[in-house]
């Protein structure tokens, strides 16, 4: 856990949690949706836009100077963020979701090929491959969990045999929590010349992530979910597949030149990028990343699972309440997915916020999931770095108080 | 459809308390906006995805909560039940009003025969109250006769306040009215003296009544004579 002199200092850097909300403290337990934002954050992008409103890239006047240098600088931290080789491999884009469509639009499928994903795919690496598969006949494989919710490795090599151009799978889930194998999977799908592309949205943020050791072909994230403003993201992918990759939008800053009938496109990462760019919310996922790195990925990883397992443990004693996913909660990071027998998962989690604890209810985008197991939704507890055991009391207690109504 | 039917209930009943409620605060405003949404999308078969329903059932629990354990559980598990009979309450009772303001404007008292929350100062009465009359009265009057002019804005304002219509007929041109007039002479004599018109006379009881009169003095003939 992070010691509580840090933790203390840490809660002071997120201006909502000492105000809370109509002077009453609030418990946030939604960080799987939308993380806080620490007041570093909002300062970074708060002196873009009253220091150096400007373009870059561009302009070659002063303001746009110091906006191309914040621009690299943030480029560069994010690729740090992420052990890439190059900064030239970081792509900003608004979210995982357009990351991952970027690579379901610009990667040359051809009829006949296949992507595979696994059972619990957010909407946002399912939905694209749903699209391709109509558009394209490329062909959509889905690798079922086992028993306990785990990946399953032996289902997934009877998968990903021949003609499987991209393996695109969820790091972590937000569904559970659950971290897959990844280094073994990439092995895998590499051993089968398959590309592989991790949806990090919800393990970037929460754990150490190195490209170059996971081997990983393109890696996903967003800001919004890792303390950073919403509308920004990222791409990684490896230099030689980016340089092949044709853009998936066009348009301004992505082309040396033009003339009327054709055009000289930039490299990567300028080439994916068209259009003015959101400049302050890339400095400000820089400013996040940098803060992340300063408690330290590791500890922010261990400190959720604390929590996660001193909640799944009294959660499971109250009267009525099921957990989803794997037993053991080492494996369940900092989600807990839950419900209550009787109980609405709406109701409860309505009922939660009424003693300003958040925390989100319904099928969190995985609808596919819990359409198959036939399951209407969970409310759902995700704990990030500023959360407290004194949090988690209170909202197990609450719990335990609206259970009794099941 | 079963869903359908309770999103329904809660959003009309939530219209219309919060339409109210509206009136006074623009919180209340925007819930009721919202609950018209929720309303107009069910009536079109369509689910109320705003929640709203799901969120006044769970916050009123909630709220019942910290006061009773015992009575939020039972509330929560028959809440649609609950839910009905207090709809078909709140309009049985929206109507009833209608009702009894109806009364109000027409007869001065909401509610015959008892209290009303309306004009709560009113001394109406079973014995006095003119919603209890039944009988007929008439007004003799001269078509020149100062005291007649005089009194028909007086009789206008009773027959408004009561309901109880005089049938006016003409003594001093018309023979037939005479004649009729003469029928009840003897009344008229035994009750008025010397006096002359205007006479109201009471048809049920045969009592009359003479001269220039108060709005007070001729209602109070109606309720004792009607």
């Amino acid at each position: 856990m992070i010691p509580d002199k840090e933790l203390e200092r840490i809660r002071s850097d997120f201006p909502i949690l000492s105000r809370g909300i109509d002077g009453k403290p609030l418990i946030y337990f939604d960080n799987a949706c939308m993380s806080l934002r620490p007041k570093q954050v909002m300062q970074v992008m708060n002196q873009y836009y009253e220091e150096y409103p400007a373009c870059a890239g561009r302009s070659i006047h002063k303001l746009g100077k110091v906006v191309t240098d914040r621009v690299a600088e943030a480029r560069k931290t994010m690729a740090k963020f992420l052990g890439a080789k190059k900064v030239e491999e970081i792509v900003f884009t608004r979210n995982t979701t357009e990351s991952i469509n970027l690579i379901s639009h610009s990667l040359d499928f051809k009829r006949g090929d296949a992507v595979v994903t696994s059972d619990r795919e957010h909407n946002s690496n399912l939905l694209p491959w749903q699209f391709l598969s109509k558009k394209a006949g490329v062909e959509h494989r889905v690798v079922y969990s086992n028993d306990n919710m785990e990946f399953d490795l032996e289902r997934f090599e009877e998968a990903v045999g021949k003609g499987v151009k991209l393996v695109s799978l969820v790091h972590t889930s937000n569904l559970d929590g659950y971290t897959l194998p990844a280094r073994e999977i990439i092995k895998i799908s590499h051993e089968h010349g398959s590309l592989v592309m991790l949806d990090g949205a919800q393990s970037a943020p929460h754990k150490q992530v190195d490209v170059r050791r996971l081997d990983v072909d393109f890696f996903a994230l967003s800001g919004h979910k890792m303390l950073g403003p919403s509308g920004t993201g990222v791409l990684y992918g490896r230099y030689e597949l980016l340089e092949k990759l044709e853009p998936f939008m066009l348009g301004g800053d992505t082309v040396q030149s033009s003339t009327y009938d054709s055009h000289v496109l930039l490299k990567p990462p300028e080439k994916f990028e068209a259009g003015l760019q959101n400049y302050a919310g890339n400095m400000g996922l820089a400013e996040a990343a940098r803060y992340i790195e300063k408690v330290g990925r590791d500890k922010i990883e261990k400190h959720e699972n604390e929590l996660n397992k001193f909640i799944s443990e009294r959660l499971l004693q109250i009267k009525g309440t099921s957990i989803i996913g794997p037993k053991q909660v080492e494996l369940r990071g900092g989600v807990v997915s839950f419900n209550i027998k009787g109980l609405n998962h709406h109701d409860v989690a309505i009922m939660l916020d009424e003693s300003n604890i958040m925390v989100r209810s319904g099928q969190h985008c995985v609808h596919s999931w819990f359409n198959a197991h036939n399951i209407p939704g969970c409310v759902r507890a995700s704990l990030y770095l500023y959360n407290t055991k004194e949090e988690s009391e209170k909202f197990l207690s609450k719990v335990a108080e609206i259970a009794k109504l099941g | 459809m079963q869903n359908w039917g309770k999103s329904m209930i809660l959003c009309l009943v939530a219209m219309v308390i919060f339409g109210v409620l509206g009136i006074f605060s623009a919180k209340y405003r925007e819930l009721a906006k919202e609950a018209f949404g929720c309303v107009f999308k069910t009536i079109q078969l369509k689910p109320c995805d705003t929640k709203l329903d799901q969120r006044i059932k769970s916050k009123l629990i909630a709220k019942l909560m910290k006061y009773s354990p015992w009575l939020a559980k039972l509330t929560y598990k028959n809440f649609y039940i609950l839910s009905w009979i207090f709809t078909l309450l709140f309009f049985g009772s929206m109507a009833y009003t209608a009702y009894s303001l109806y009364n109000l404007a027409v007869y001065g008292s909401c509610s015959p025969g008892s209290f009303c929350i309306f004009n709560p100062n009113a001394n109406v009465t079973k014995d006095n109250n003119v919603c209890n009359i039944t009988g007929k009265f008439i007004e003799f009057y001269g078509a020149e006769c100062p005291h007649c002019q005089k009194m028909i804005p007086i009789v206008a304002q009773v027959e408004n306040e009561t309901g109880v219509n005089f049938d006016k007929l003409e003594i001093w041109h018309n023979d037939t009215n005479k004649d009729i007039y003469l029928i009840y002479s003897e009344y008229i004599n035994r009750d008025c003296g010397s006096l002359g018109i205007p006479t109201f006379v009471a048809l049920k009881t045969n009592n009359s009544m003479c001269g220039e009169k108060t709005a007070d003095e001729l209602k109070t003939f109606i309720i004792q004579n009607g």
